[in-house]
């Protein structure tokens, strides 16, 4: 049953034509489940088919094969019933350049069926109501995002799709567009955001996918992931790290210098090492476990598969690596 | 559907550049005002002075002319010459006189045919390339997914917006020349004047409708004024122009002769006849015949070939990337 997720694609396919007339795969094969509440994070490197599959999704662009599904509902067929569901940013959206950002959500809002007076709501939300009555064309590149939230809120859909949101905006608004997104989500609404700040997806997200190639190569909930990435190194700070390095290598453990600290490696528990290294005579003046991050996983993951990296061929491509839901920590 | 409606015109109402073709054509109609201004001035005391040494000299040159008759005719062999003075023409006729109102009508109206439709066919066209331009289709396909109504909902903004400029331009126009011919003081004319402009307008402005869709149409299917600006002049060139000099029997083809035959009531063109020539073996006698397009068959093939490329437009537009 797929009535819990929010976004289901199955073999989701598509190809663009290149100038020499072969085709390039953008998606090939894609699986992606995103289940219904929560945030979850889509991430890939560059030109993994990360925009190609929301636009896929939005029915902008038309996939070569596979199906999809919003809401348990087959899109692109279903789309005019779902679409009042679904808010959505694609990359960066645009608006009439000559009409006030005000005026331009109430076009919007028009489209939809909404009472024009949350148009002045959802801008106050994203902190615009200041300049809601200037033109768009002198909008600055945060100014254009936070207005393009705006438009997403008007139809207070049950799913977002945020394709790079926090693309143009100041720490404060990074922050804000955290704050919106987790606030969606406590209101039990799914959001799918797309982006590069790996710190800020781990902050907000509660499942994450990564794709690289068009293929999903890991999915499940972010702590699942990182624990599986989990190494047992730790930072060991000493006024003379030659001087510990041995002391510690004798225990069978692997250090290693990194700046003026010993990556430590091996050990049963940081108090172990402590231990060893007062029972030489060495005071431990700074002792930070080594956390597995998002950013780790993903490089793991996705290394050598960008697009400045030499292409694999097909059947060589990374096996999806999908970490049980609810799972052990 | 109608809510779509309501909010292209909105849009409409607030392009900047769409004002610009209105007002660019308010203009072209009070230009054809200012020359009736013009046509219908009173003669200068230059041109009254001029008139009347003319005339003297015409009146002068009969007097003579009767006096030398009359002196022949005294003579033998002219006594059978007729001497009465020829009719002299009246100062009045000498001096220029302003255009019959009909006349001046007819040229003004006439002359905002093409202005009016070229700016119904590049407001259909911006209306439509304005938001694949400014990359808006996108964000408002997420509002309003279904490709077929915002397609049918733009260009009937598009037709619906037209039509109020068209027709204040041709508003302007006729209003303008009309007042000129008051305010000088000339004859208005016949009633008939007015029939036959009521007809030319009632038939050209669902001619700017139709060149409306038409520029919604290629809009939708090239998406860019400047490739829609392309396919124009090429089809001006190639079909409008070329093809019938080529293939004169394909002259029904062209929207010119059938725009024409829609206006004004059927438009003739010429084709040649040729047959075995009866006494000449293996050669041929050719004759010019004139065929004529009726009216309403002119204005089925427009509405057809707009009805044509609005299909083209909808069935790329449905099926193409909007990015
Ligand atoms: N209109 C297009 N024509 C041809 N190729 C395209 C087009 N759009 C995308 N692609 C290709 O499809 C692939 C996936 O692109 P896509 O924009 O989906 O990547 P992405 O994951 O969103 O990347 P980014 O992180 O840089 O935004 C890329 O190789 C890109 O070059
Ligand atoms: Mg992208």
């Amino acid at each position: 049953m797929t009535a819990d997720l929010a976004i289901s694609t199955r073999g989701l396919r598509k190809t663009y034509r290149k100038l020499n007339m072969t085709r390039s795969v953008a998606v090939e094969g894609l699986d992606l489940d995103v289940p219904v509440g929560g945030v979850h994070g889509f991430l890939g490197p560059n030109g993994s088919g990360k925009t190609t599959t929301i636009r896929m999704l939005l029915g902008l662009i038309r996939a070569d094969a596979g199906t999809m599904r919003l809401f348990d509902q087959e899109v692109p067929k279903a789309l005019p019933e779902v679409v009042g569901r679904v808010g959505a940013i694609v990359e960066q959206p645009k608006f009439f350049p000559n009409f006030s950002g005000r005026r331009n959500l109430t076009l919007l809002a028009g489209a939809i069926g909404v009472d024009p007076k949350l148009v002045d709501v959802v801008i106050a939300d994203v902190g615009l109501a200041d300049r809601a009555k200037d033109r768009y064309r002198g909008y600055s590149l945060g100014m254009k995002q936070r207005l393009a939230i705006a438009a997403t809120l008007l139809k207070d859909p049950d799913l977002l799709i945020f394709d790079e949101p926090t693309n143009g905006l100041d720490p404060a608004g990074i922050r804000e567009i955290r704050g919106t997104m987790r606030g969606l989500a406590d209101r039990g609404k799914t959001v799918l955001v797309s982006s590069h700040i790996l710190n800020e997806v781990e902050l907000v997200a509660d499942t994450v996918s990564i794709i690289a190639r068009g293929r999903l190569v890991a999915s499940g909930r972010v702590t699942d992931l990182i624990g599986a990435a989990a190494t047992t190194a730790v930072r060991v700070g000493v006024p003379d790290p030659a001087v510990a390095g041995p002391v510690l290598a004798a225990q069978g453990w692997s250090a290693r210098l990194d700046g003026h600290l010993l990556v430590v490696e091996g050990a049963p528990d940081p108090g172990r090492i402590t231990q060893v290294l007062a029972g030489a005579g060495i005071f431990v003046n700074e002792l930070v476990p080594v956390r597995a991050d998002l950013e780790s996983v993903f490089l793991e993951l996705t290394a050598g598969q960008g697009p400045g990296t030499h292409a694999e061929s097909a059947d060589h491509a990374p096996h999806g690596r999908r970490a049980q839901k609810g799972g052990a920590e | 559907m109608t809510t779509l409606l309501r909010i292209e015109l909105e849009r409409f109402r607030c392009r900047g550049v769409l004002w610009l073709v209105a007002g660019l054509l308010l203009l072209t109609g009070s230009g054809y005002v200012l020359m009736t201004w013009g046509h219908t001035a009173p003669a200068s005391a230059a041109e009254v002075a001029a008139a009347t040494e003319a005339f003297r000299v015409d009146a002068e040159g009969a007097k003579q002319f009767v006096e030398r008759c009359l002196e022949l005719q005294a003579t033998d062999e002219g006594n059978d010459l007729d001497c009465r003075p020829p009719d002299l023409p009246t100062l009045s006729q000498y001096i220029p006189e302003p255009p019959e109102l009909s006349w001046e009508l007819g040229d003004a109206v006439g002359g905002m045919k093409v202005p009016v439709l070229i700016a119904a066919l590049a407001m259909g066209v911006s209306f439509v390339t304005a938001e694949f331009g400014a990359r808006t289709m996108g964000t408002w396909l997420t509002f309003a997914p279904r490709r077929s109504r915002v397609l049918a909902s733009k260009t009937g903004a598009a037709v619906i917006g037209v039509l109020p400029a068209a027709l204040a331009a041709l508003a302007v126009t006729i209003g303008g020349v009309v007042l000129v011919y008051l305010v000088r003081g000339l004859d208005l004319g016949e009633a008939s004047v007015w029939t036959d402009l009521l007809r030319f307008v009632t038939h050209l402005l669902p001619a700017a409708a139709v060149a409306a869709v038409l520029g919604a149409g290629l809009a939708f299917a090239v998406r860019n004024a400047a490739a829609v600006a392309g396919i124009v002049v090429w089809w001006a060139l190639a079909v409008e122009v070329a093809l019938p000099q080529i293939i004169p029997a394909l002259a029904p083809a062209t929207l010119g002769l059938n725009l024409r035959a829609w206006l004004e009531g059927g438009a003739e063109y010429t084709v040649q006849e040729c047959r075995p020539d009866p006494d000449v073996l293996g050669a041929q006698v050719c004759e010019d015949v004139a065929r004529t397009v009726g009216s309403a068959q002119g204005g089925l093939v427009l509405l057809l070939t707009a009805a044509v490329v609005l299909a083209i437009g909808a069935l790329v537009f449905r099926r193409r990337a909007v990015t």
